[in-house]
């Protein structure tokens, strides 16, 4: 049989003969057993080995952090001559009975982390020296240039939690990393461990700067002492939007009201996200000249920004806000009356009173009576 | 006499820190696990300080804050350890009559002269 | 007459083969999405969300009808949740029994006269409540005429404050950090998020104290514990795999958070059919794809809701009746996306998916039998065939059971106890005998109710039925329960 191997396969596929069809059903059936089979010893197996990591992971944990809190509590009171032979005496203790598996190692840091996370002043110090002469730092760094992005945002995430200055050049090189995890910690580490300029990477960041980037931003601004936060002006000129949006964000989380006339020069900003928040900050300041400013601009907005503007009227509450928005109502404005009544009913003002045809309509009077 | 502290907190790791930190300065500790049980210890017992969490399975700390301050007889001094740092929250606590809020993370050290402060 | 038998057999072997191969792309991508996921969260603290105030606004709509039992401590344990910018409205789609006096009792409630903004048509509303206790600021019930769930969704997205909507059942029990998560693919992706779908879990068994998830444990029952294997295949392996297309259709009625911008325009939930958790998502899809405007669907697989489902075979029925009817009614409304390269994923494959594996595949399962019968009573069955396909087919669901149950070990592990793991894998030997007749019937009992036009809750309405199945004192409301998109269907 000179037969092309296209046509036999042609053959099998368009019309098999009942025989072929019937091994490949067998043969099928008996792999599926056979995945059954091997899926159920490995989750069976996956457990048993979990169960005994956990194990395990208990038992040091138990130990290290019982040398960790009697390592940081004498630390706390001691003189650097003390701490230094303190420090010698822990970590040698630990890498002589933990640092050999990397599954130890992994729990350790663990531990430390955690601790970390609940402590501050001079048993964070403590903490923070331990790390280092650990040389947790030199495996973060290696993983940082050599992981995957998961494991370099980890490892950044660590270095800066840990408070290692030196590290900040290389974790730098990461900012417009492509991975967005691993920019947003690279810009939690240049803010906490850069002492002189804790925004600066503000300047440089190119990549858009989403809201859960912000929050964390934020999160971690707030922690700083108020003398350190810098004045946001240099990035309400930024031409990366999501940078401006923060700036604005900032100023007003942060109270830098001298800032206010730059703002408000924004509400000109061609995005469409910058001029909402802008309207935001107007109106969480109760700023006077916000309501005339929007009078000027509503006409030209887009729907979307008109909808904006009146709500951001309804929480000025002075008289010019009230009574544009009295106009819009009375007139029916763009078609804003019922947002209007909303944003005036907000603020406290009667609106049912004064336009009672706006009440929802009353049901039916004749209800459905209960089924029995 | 030894002076007697109820611990209420969820965390193991900050548990064991309290521990061993004021066990350190002497003090006779008496701990619960979730808010539940720090309102039947609160109740079973008179105690010379409670030092509460906030966010905590069962009933809030608020409660314990409350129980201890207006819940009985007499009062305990109160001293709130939280990670909730809001504004509104440190009122809400001290309207409660909470004596002390040290927000987390925090500094044992501080923590102590704290409690040294209330208890006397 | 032998042409026809090899013509069926080779037809049922393709449509086995196309079935089966489906499934298994859909575990392996889902498992490389489940990686991913669990990459991308490892080190999370969602606790910064809690009290930022950069966090957006939510809504959660609870509709309630006829929950007077429990819904004075399901509101408390809404109210609970670890977030700060939110509200929890419920609304009372016009209960029989004593819903709203007792939530009005409990929460010191008073009625507010305000305007609404009536974007949404719905049955009248008859008054908008809120306390005059601060501690319960967050509170807004909503008192209207019934007129089914959708209906009392969308009053609820036209009393919302906030930009977000999360439209939940009022009786699940959620997650403490449930909105944290949720929000947060809203926040961080690059194209915007219409809709963020989550994980529901059969609570049944499970050790509840105050509204809050004390332990977990495989349900005693031999129906909860099935529906256990059945999420976990629909949310562990199908939805994963979807999500990572891009390809969700279906989010659970019972936990999801959309935008409400997007949704109001869209045009809100459809009262008209009885599938309108997936009808919503179909048709905010269809509203983008349509505007060619940038969107994306996100799924989060943590187990963040808790409810209890039907224990006994005739309210499950019921559900499953319900869900293919649902199911059919959204193919149906939306059948110009059917091939349409014009709605890219959606058309060209989801909604085939859909209409091929969810629709037809219990038909053509039935059938099959069918004809199988009449080919045996004629004598011109190929018995040999016959059994090894339902051998095959046997082994394939088995072990599509056993892949899902290997994925709930390796990421999220509810069931900490050795007997519920084999408890789970006996369960899945006798799932395909036990079971999946039931659901067949179920199915085609759903086509037939359809095809009789027992498809509106309008005319349930007008007929005077109530328009939601009444729901038994302690036990779930039946249509209140999701619905996972893929069973094992065996063809």
């Amino acid at each position: 049989m000179q037969q092309l191997p296209g046509l036999v396969l042609a053959e099998l596929i368009l019309m098999p003969s009942q025989q072929t069809v019937l091994t490949i059903a067998t043969w099928l059936m008996i792999i599926s057993w056979m995945l059954v089979v091997g899926i159920g010893v490995f989750t069976v197996g996956a457990r048993v080995y979990a169960h005994k990591q956990q194990r395990k992971k208990i038992a040091i944990e138990a130990v290290v952090t019982d040398w960790l809190m009697e390592y940081v509590m004498m630390a706390e009171d001691a003189t650097e001559t003390e701490l230094s032979a303190l420090l010698e005496e822990t970590s040698t203790k630990i890498k002589n009975h933990y640092m050999g598996s990397s599954f130890a190692r992994r729990v350790v840091k663990a531990v430390m982390l955690d601790m970390n996370r609940h402590v501050r002043g001079s048993v964070a110090d403590a903490l923070h020296r331990l790390y280092t002469s650990l040389l947790f730092d030199v495996l973060a760094l290696q993983t940082l240039n050599y992981g995957e992005w998961h494991e370099q945002a980890e490892a950044v995430n660590e270095l800066t939690l840990m408070q290692v200055p030196y590290s900040l050049p290389y974790i730098e090189q990461h900012r417009n990393h492509r991975n967005k995890l691993v920019r947003l910690q690279t810009q939690i580490a240049e803010m906490k461990l850069n002492e002189n300029h804790p925004l600066g990477f503000l300047s440089e960041v190119k990549t858009p700067i989403h809201a859960w980037h912000q929050a964390n931003l934020y999160a971690e601004l707030s922690k700083l002492p108020k003398e350190k936060i810098p004045s946001f002006r240099p990035w309400l000129q930024s031409r990366n939007y999501t940078v401006v949006i923060f700036a604005i964000k900032m100023v007003r989380l942060f109270n830098q009201l001298d800032l206010q006339p730059y703002v408000l020069m924004k509400s000109l900003h061609p995005h469409l996200e910058v001029r909402r928040e802008v309207w935001q900050f107007v109106s969480y300041f109760h700023i006077a000249v916000g309501a005339e400013l929007i009078e000027h601009l509503l006409p030209d907005a887009e729907p979307e920004m008109q909808l904006v503007m009146i709500e951001c009227l309804g929480n000025l509450q002075t008289m010019e806000s009230e009574q544009l928005l009295e106009q819009v109502i009375e007139t029916d404005l763009y078609g804003l009356r019922i947002e209007a009544a909303l944003a005036l009913q907000r603020s406290g003002y009667d609106v049912l009173g004064r336009w009672p045809e706006l009440a929802p309509p009353p049901p039916p009077l004749v209800t459905p009576q209960p089924a029995h | 006499m030894s002076k007697k502290i109820l611990i209420v907190e969820d965390e193991p790791l900050v548990l064991k820190a309290l521990e061993f930190r004021l066990k350190k300065d002497g003090y006779d500790l008496y701990v619960a696990r979730d808010g539940r049980e720090g309102l039947q210890l609160l109740q079973q017992d008179r105690y010379d300080l409670v030092l509460t969490d906030l966010m905590m399975p069962f009933n809030n700390g608020m409660e314990i804050v409350n129980m201890a301050k207006n819940g009985l007889a007499y009062k305990t001094p109160v001293i709130v350890l939280s990670s909730m740092g809001l504004e509104a929250t440190v009122l809400e606590a001290f309207r409660l009559g909470a004596d002390d809020f040290i927000t987390k993370p925090f500094s044992p050290m501080e923590l102590a002269v704290r409690i040294a402060r209330l208890i006397k | 007459m032998h042409y026809f038998v090899w013509l069926f057999d080779h037809a049922i072997f393709a449509f086995s083969l196309t079935v089966m191969a489906s499934y298994a792309f859909l575990a392996i991508y889902a498992a490389m999405e489940m990686v991913y996921y669990k990459r991308k969260t490892k080190y999370i603290d969602y606790g910064i969300l809690v009290a930022s105030p950069l966090a957006p606004g939510v809504s959660l709509i609870a509709p309630a009808y006829n929950e007077g039992l429990n819904i004075v401590d399901n509101i408390k344990s809404l109210l609970s949740l670890f977030y700060n910018n939110y509200e929890v409205i419920i609304v009372n789609d016009g209960s029989k029994d004593d819903t709203l006096a007792k939530m009005i009792a409990a929460y010191d409630l008073v009625l507010s006269q305000e305007v609404v903004n009536l974007k949404l048509q719905t049955k009248p509303l008859r008054g908008i409540y809120r306390s005059r206790n601060a501690a319960f600021r967050r509170l807004v019930v909503v008192d209207k005429v019934n007129g089914g769930k959708a209906d009392a969704l969308n009053i609820g997205v036209n009393v919302s404050s906030k930009n977000l909507v999360a439209c939940i059942d009022v009786d699940c029990i959620l997650e403490q950090y449930a909105i944290c998560k949720m929000v947060k693919p809203f926040m961080e992706s690059t194209k915007p998020v219409i809709a963020v779908g989550g994980v529901i879990r059969v609570a049944n068994s499970c050790e509840i104290e105050n509204g809050r998830l004390i332990s977990t444990q495989v349900p005693s029952q031999f129906f909860p514990r099935i529906q256990v294997l059945e999420y976990f295949r629909a949310f562990l392996m199908g939805r994963m795999a979807w999500a990572r297309m891009d390809g969700l259709l279906l989010i659970s009625g019972a936990l999801g958070l959309f935008d409400k911008q997007i949704m109001i325009a869209a045009g809100g939930y459809n009262h008209k059919t009885v599938g309108e958790d997936m009808e919503v998502v179909v048709r905010m899809r269809g509203y983008m794809l349509e505007r060619k405007l940038p969107y994306t669907v996100k799924y989060i697989p943590d187990p963040l809701c808790w409810t209890e489902a039907p224990v006994d075979a005739k309210i499950l029925g019921r559900q499953r009746n319900r869900w293919t009817r649902g199911t059919i009614e959204t193919l149906l409304l939306h059948r110009k996306m059917f091939f349409n390269p014009k709605y890219g994923i959606i058309g060209m494959v989801s909604y085939p998916y859909w209409f091929f594996f969810e629709w037809m595949a219990p038909i053509v399962e039935v059938l099959g039998m069918f004809a199988f019968l009449i080919f045996g009573v004629l004598g011109y069955a190929n018995w040999p065939f016959a059994l090894v396909m339902i051998g095959l087919i046997y082994a394939y669901a088995v072990m599509l059971s056993f892949c899902s149950i290997l994925y709930e070990e390796v990421s999220f592990r509810q069931y900490p106890a050795w007997s519920d793991l084999f408890r789970l894998m006996a369960t899945a030997f006798f799932e395909p005998i036990l079971y999946h007749p039931r659901q067949l019937i179920w199915s085609i009992r759903g086509n037939i109710d359809w095809s009789r036009g027992k498809n509106t809750w309008g005319e349930m309405v007008r007929t005077g039925l109530s328009a939601q199945p009444k729901p038994t004192a302690a036990g779930p409301i039946p249509n209140a329960n999701p619905s996972p998109a893929t069973a094992a269907t065996q063809s």
